[in-house]
């Protein structure tokens, strides 16, 4: 069987047993020769191939494989090699570029952990070593400002190198703009530099003014005082520090706070020279313009101060000596100074709690410790309520009200009183403008007395000056209309202005004289400017009837009677005549006497009733009342309905 | 002497010629090219009248748009004297210079005011009465038909506010 199987394969595979027994022999014989680069050159055509079928199959392993031998291989040759960095570095910058470009944000975000301790460490190391420099020279130096600031140091617990720190000023000013604040007028201009003057200042204030007034009323959207503080350029900057009729625009080399030193020079400026100011007009002749100036360049002053404290140690050593005492002095009064000032913040503090408004409060403290209190009030009970404030403080009160003291800063505040007072109780509508340096009032007074009164008092307000008025008077004659109609009718008819229109009110007796005071008035005043609230008193149609010869009041009566009563009760400045009547029948003289009876049982039904006597008035006719007199109806029973009595109501008591 | 400076105002519709006036006022110049004004554009001029120095800080303000949008009244607080520019072809020309002259006194208070009718030279027939405007509004002082281009009117529209500036010192 195997022999079969042999012969049979060497006859079918006889040919490829020949070849492998060849190629088996070529394998053998390049083994044997070693040829590497034979091997090499055939095996590199598939180890792409294997490579990526591997890295299809099993990646991981493939990285772990390769990474230790990858990692080393490229750092030694970054190391090695200046031609890889030349290569690599283009390609990273270029990729940095394009990131911060693309995503700005999250680079910051990346690198500001990192740079912010930086530059925290590095501002911190300076500033120790800025400290550091500070203390030994404030060691090794001495002066008069050192010892005031060794005091106050003691005295506010603050370390003298940081009270250094605040005297310390960096800023250079180079201008100082004072500006009319509505106008953008100039009012003053310092320079540092006589030759280094900005040109054309006008513009440049005016420019200011509508910068700042644009930020001001187009950024700031709520209604507290907000103000544009700074205008920043490169290293330049422009601080802005605000009072109420002007303002002080300090351009600064440099950056930094100087709020609180512009503050206190403005508020020097402001409370000397408050009225020229908020009057300015472009005249700087009517300004103290010497003055301000010198005010305001303390503020270059205080630049060259920083040079001052610069004492040789020497003669400071020697100077130390001489200052002992005279230091120990100084350091007494500066503790004196403090205890002043810790005085008057209590004070003011306590002037506020209670509400009282002090205008221009100036507080001094004499030597005794007395307190000395000056300014203005607008009340007389707010002075007088300063002494019960302040019962704990051995004071002087010095404070003036406003109606003692015509100082014309407080005359704008008295004139809005006056007018506030007068379109109250007037219901009118006063108000004034302001026409260069005059008044002009416009609006609209009820009657010439009022109108005088008005003129007199804002003339004492005005005393030297000549308001422009312009004020109409309803009707020089309206009071006496309603003076005269109230006395003739016993009315109670009363006018109240409503702005342009005058509202009359009141109660008048009848229709008739209702229409007779109307048409008075109409004739004084225009129709459509009469509000006519006038009410007539309610008739009394009211009637008792009587039996034939009787004078009994019959008990259905009694709810008539009533509401009589009540009548009489509510409308009391009236009198009620109770008129008696009788039929036509029979001898007047017994008539009258019915006629008599039946009002004064009437009369007495309702004093009954808790009216007063004097309150009524009795009329005695013999004849039927009028009205029944002229009925034509036969049909109507004249003769009862005329034994009756009638009211009506009368102005006065006189029969 | 010192010199005394003076806010001037100038208000009205955008595109009247405010900046115009002011330019050949100022340079004595005329461009026909139409530049909006933006917020506001200072110009400066000295002047002397009755022996008097005066500085002019003349404010022009960006036009108003329409009846809603108005010239901002930022700009026209402490003025001292305004001028209220209309141009002469435009419609409801009455009604725009009251509109202005509101606003300007809700400011000011009362100040004193000239309008110039502008741009005259494309209606030399134009006529138009302020006489019951001056009822009302007494520190309107007058009107004056001018032309930037023409030069027509317009020193003598500044000359008379300032004089008017001048005596009511």
């Amino acid at each position: 069987m195997s022999e079969q199987y042999i012969k049979l394969k060497s006859l079918l595979l006889q040919e490829e047993m020949d070849k492998i027994q060849t190629l088996t022999q070529e394998i053998k014989a390049l083994e044997q020769t070693q040829e590497k680069d034979i091997l090499v050159e055939r095996l590199s055509h598939i180890i792409t191939d294997i490579l990526a079928k591997s890295l299809q199959e099993n990646q991981q392993k493939l990285y772990a494989t390769l990474q230790p031998l990858l990692s080393k291989s490229v750092s030694d040759e970054l190391y090695r090699s200046k031609d890889l960095q030349k290569i690599l570095f283009p390609i990273i910058t270029s990729a940095i570029h394009e990131q911060v470009h693309q995503q700005k944000e999250s680079i910051v975000d990346a690198l500001y952990p990192i740079m912010g301790n930086m530059i925290s460490k590095y501002v911190s190391s300076a500033f120790t070593d800025m400290m550091h420099e500070i203390n030994s020279t404030l060691q090794s130096s001495l002066s008069f400002s050192r010892v005031k600031r060794k005091i106050k140091s003691k005295i506010y617990g603050i370390s003298e190198a940081q009270l250094l720190l605040q005297e310390t000023d960096f800023v250079e000013i180079e201008t100082v703009f004072l500006i009319h604040k509505e106008s953008g007028l100039l009012i003053v201009d310092l320079h540092k530099e006589e030759n280094q003057k900005i040109e054309e200042v006008e513009m440049v204030a005016s420019m200011l003014s509508a910068i700042r007034s644009f930020v001001n009323d187009w950024i700031s959207s709520d209604k507290e005082m907000n103000e544009i503080r700074e205008i920043e350029y490169s290293n330049s900057s422009i601080t802005i520090e605000s009072a109420g009729s002007c303002y002080l625009a300090v351009v600064t080399s440099n950056h930094a706070d100087m709020k609180d030193t512009l503050s206190k020079v403005l508020s020097r400026v402001v409370s000397k020279h408050s009225q020229e100011l908020s009057e300015y007009d472009g005249d700087t002749s009517k300004i103290d313009i010497n003055h301000i100036k010198a005010i305001l360049s303390t503020l270059f002053d205080k630049e060259k101060d920083t040079t001052k404290d610069k004492f040789p140690l020497l003669g400071a050593l020697v100077l130390f000596g001489l200052l002992a005492l005279p230091l120990g002095w100084y350091g007494y009064n500066y503790y004196q100074e403090h205890l002043i000032e810790q005085n008057e913040i209590r004070i003011n503090s306590l002037l506020k709690e209670n509400h009282i408004k002090v205008y221009d409060l100036d507080i001094q403290t004499t030597k005794e410790h007395n307190v000395i209190l000056n300014g203005i009030v607008l009340h007389q009970e707010d002075q007088e309520k300063v002494d019960v404030v302040l019962r704990g403080y051995p004071h002087t009160n010095q404070i003036n009200s406003i109606d003692s003291n015509f100082n014309k800063n407080y005359r704008v505040v008295l004139l809005d009183k006056l007018i506030h007072a007068t379109n109250e109780k007037y219901h009118a509508n006063i108000s004034y403008t302001k026409y260069y340096n005059k008044l002009r009032f416009t609006g609209l007074l009820i009657d010439e007395e009022i109108r005088e009164n008005f003129i007199a008092q804002a003339n004492m307000i005005f005393d030297d000056e000549i308001p422009l008025f312009n004020i109409e008077v309803l009707s020089p004659s309206i009071k006496k209309i309603i003076d005269e109609t109230n006395k003739k009718y016993r009315s109670n008819i009363t006018y109240h202005q409503a702005f342009d229109k005058v509202r009359f009110s009141g109660l008048i007796i009848d229709k008739k004289a209702k229409d007779t005071f109307i048409s008075q008035i109409q004739a004084e005043i225009e129709k459509s400017r009469v509000i006519n609230e006038i009410k007539v008193l309610p008739p009394l149609e009211y009637k008792i009837y009587f039996g034939l010869g009787s004078s009994t009041v019959e008990p259905k009566y009694d709810e008539i009677l009533d509401i009589l009563a009540s009548k009489i009760d509510k409308y009391s400045h009236y009198y009620m005549k109770i008129k008696g009547y009788t039929d036509d029948k029979g001898s007047s003289f017994i008539n009258k006497k019915l006629s008599l009876s039946r009002a004064n049982n009437i009369k007495q039904a309702l004093i009954n009733r808790g009216v007063k006597e004097h309150m009524i008035i009795i009329k005695a006719v013999a004849k039927p009342p009028t009205e029944i007199e002229n009925i034509q109806d036969k049909d109507k029973d004249k003769e009862s309905l005329s034994r009756c009595v009638m009211f009506n109501w009368e102005i006065s008591s006189e029969r | 002497m010192s010199v005394k400076q003076k806010k001037i105002i100038l208000i009205g519709n955008f595109s009247v010629g405010k900046t115009s006036l002011i330019r050949r006022y100022v340079d004595n110049s005329f461009d026909d090219k139409y530049i909006s004004t933006i917020g506001v554009k200072i110009s400066k001029k000295n002047i002397s009248i009755e022996d008097e120095e005066m500085m002019l800080l003349i404010w022009d303000i960006e036009g108003a748009l329409d009846k809603v949008r108005r010239v901002n009244k930022t700009y026209i607080k402490g003025a001292h004297a305004a001028i209220i520019v209309t141009d002469i072809t435009s419609e409801e020309i009455e009604e725009t210079i009251t509109i202005h002259l509101n606003d300007l006194y809700d400011v000011t208070g009362e100040i004193p005011v000239l309008i110039a009718f502008n741009k005259i030279d494309k209606n030399e027939n134009f006529q138009m009465d302020i006489g019951s405007l001056q009822s009302k509004y007494p520190s309107l002082l007058g009107s004056y038909f001018t032309s930037a281009k023409n030069d027509l009117n317009v020193n003598t529209l500044f000359k008379h506010l300032s004089s008017e500036l001048i005596s009511c010192k």
